[in-house]
């Protein structure tokens, strides 16, 4: 299991890791920084094949051409300077698999010590969201911040919407959702 | 209260039609083999330091993903599969009521060798003028496409054009060219190339 050591950077909490999460496989991350748009800063795709090598991390304008089997998307840089997640998603085919809270680390360490962006988790996060982000404190050992939430955990949403935001689309053979048997 | 993704939900529904939808065979001989050679094809870089020989350095592939368009391929068939998207555009554009002299269509596309059955897909973008569809390359004898609830036999070359945002499931598809059609205005983001004008014929 990767090893997590918690650290503080300018009194920010963040936590050293001991390599690329072995838990996250063979994942690298497209990290594209949204220009002129109303209400998102930033996508951050997580890609489970072999395009890269495990651990690399993409920095671009553009929108990748295949969907990606994770990806987090962040509003607008607040009056604070944090940019809070406003989307979170995950294929359907991997469902389950624990990914989030390591990519949850992968996220805060590096939107903040290569692209300067400091991040928390969306404010408005339902009760799985939450579940995690609670794991994730509790592994770095950090102090759980509790950020008003404003309401979707009161009504929990199945399915994310597939686009990240109009016109930043991700158009391809994409998994929408597994076939229920029987 | 909920928010905007809430709402992104709702107008995704309500703009959603899919009812658009086309079927042709062209036949595709040595498609796979044109794709593989040049998937497969490596060029030796060398550096010539010092001294009487030059280092090799990396092999490198004469593609790249982010720009590279199937339809750009030198093959016949190709050639005339795109062709037929096109007539089938030009004519869901008419069943559509979408001004075609006012919309720009683009083209992008990708070789797909994994269609998941026990997963559903859909595409990129919301219903009419964005349109989506497959090329089936390979398949075995019973390969179908189930495009919102109705299913429809398919076999090696059959084209399939729909509406974008269909939920679609495959049976006994091995691989195929995948392609998407959008206009201009939805395609901002996009990497340099990916997408080609689509002439409507």
């Amino acid at each position: 299991m990767t090893k997590v050591v918690p650290i503080k950077i300018n009194d920010y909490n963040f936590v050293d890791l001991s390599c690329f999460p072995k838990e996250l496989e063979n994942m690298w991350v497209h990290v594209q920084k949204i220009k002129n748009s109303l209400t998102i800063s930033c996508i951050v795709s997580f890609y489970k094949n072999d395009d890269f090598l495990p651990g690399t991390v993409i920095e671009s304008s553009y929108t990748y051409h295949r969907y990606p089997d994770a990806y987090a998307m962040y509003g607008l840089k607040t009056e604070t300077g944090i940019y809070f997640g406003v989307r979170a998603y995950t294929s359907p085919r991997y469902r389950r698999r624990g990914w989030w809270k390591w990519l949850m680390f992968i996220l805060r360490d590096v939107l903040y010590n290569n692209f300067e962006m400091m991040t928390e988790v969306s404010a408005d996060r339902n009760k799985v969201l939450e579940n995690i982000y609670k794991k994730s404190l509790n592994m770095g050992n950090q102090v759980y911040n509790k950020y008003f939430n404003d309401g979707r955990m009161l009504f929990p949403e199945k399915e994310m919407p597939r686009d990240s935001g109009y016109p930043y689309i991700w158009y391809n053979h994409r998994i929408g959702g597994k076939i229920k048997e029987g | 209260m909920r928010k905007n993704a809430h709402k992104e939900n709702i107008i995704f529904e309500k703009n959603r039609k899919n009812n658009l939808i086309s079927f042709s065979v062209i036949d595709p001989l040595n498609v796979i083999e044109d794709i593989e050679k040049i998937k497969e094809n490596r060029e030796n870089v060398y550096f010539f330091e010092s001294g009487n020989k030059a280092d090799f350095l990396y092999k490198r592939s004469c593609v790249n993903d982010l720009s590279f368009n199937y339809f750009q391929i030198y093959n016949k068939k190709i050639a005339l599969c795109l062709n037929e998207i096109s007539k089938e555009i030009k004519q869901f554009s008419k069943q559509s009521d979408t001004n075609t002299e006012k919309t720009h269509y683009y083209i992008s596309s990708e070789y797909e060798e994994e269609f998941l059955e026990d997963f559903w897909y859909d595409t990129g973008g919301i219903s009419s003028p964005s349109y989506s569809g497959y090329w089936f390359l390979k398949t075995n004898n019973k390969a179908s496409i189930t495009v919102n609830e109705v299913k429809y036999d398919v076999g090696e070359g059959s084209l399939a054009v729909f509406e974008a945002a269909s939920k679609t499931l495959f049976s006994g598809i091995e691989s195929g060219i995948s392609f998407n059609v959008s206009t201009l205005s939805k395609i901002e983001g996009q990497y340099p190339q990916k997408w080609m004008p689509l002439i409507l014929v």
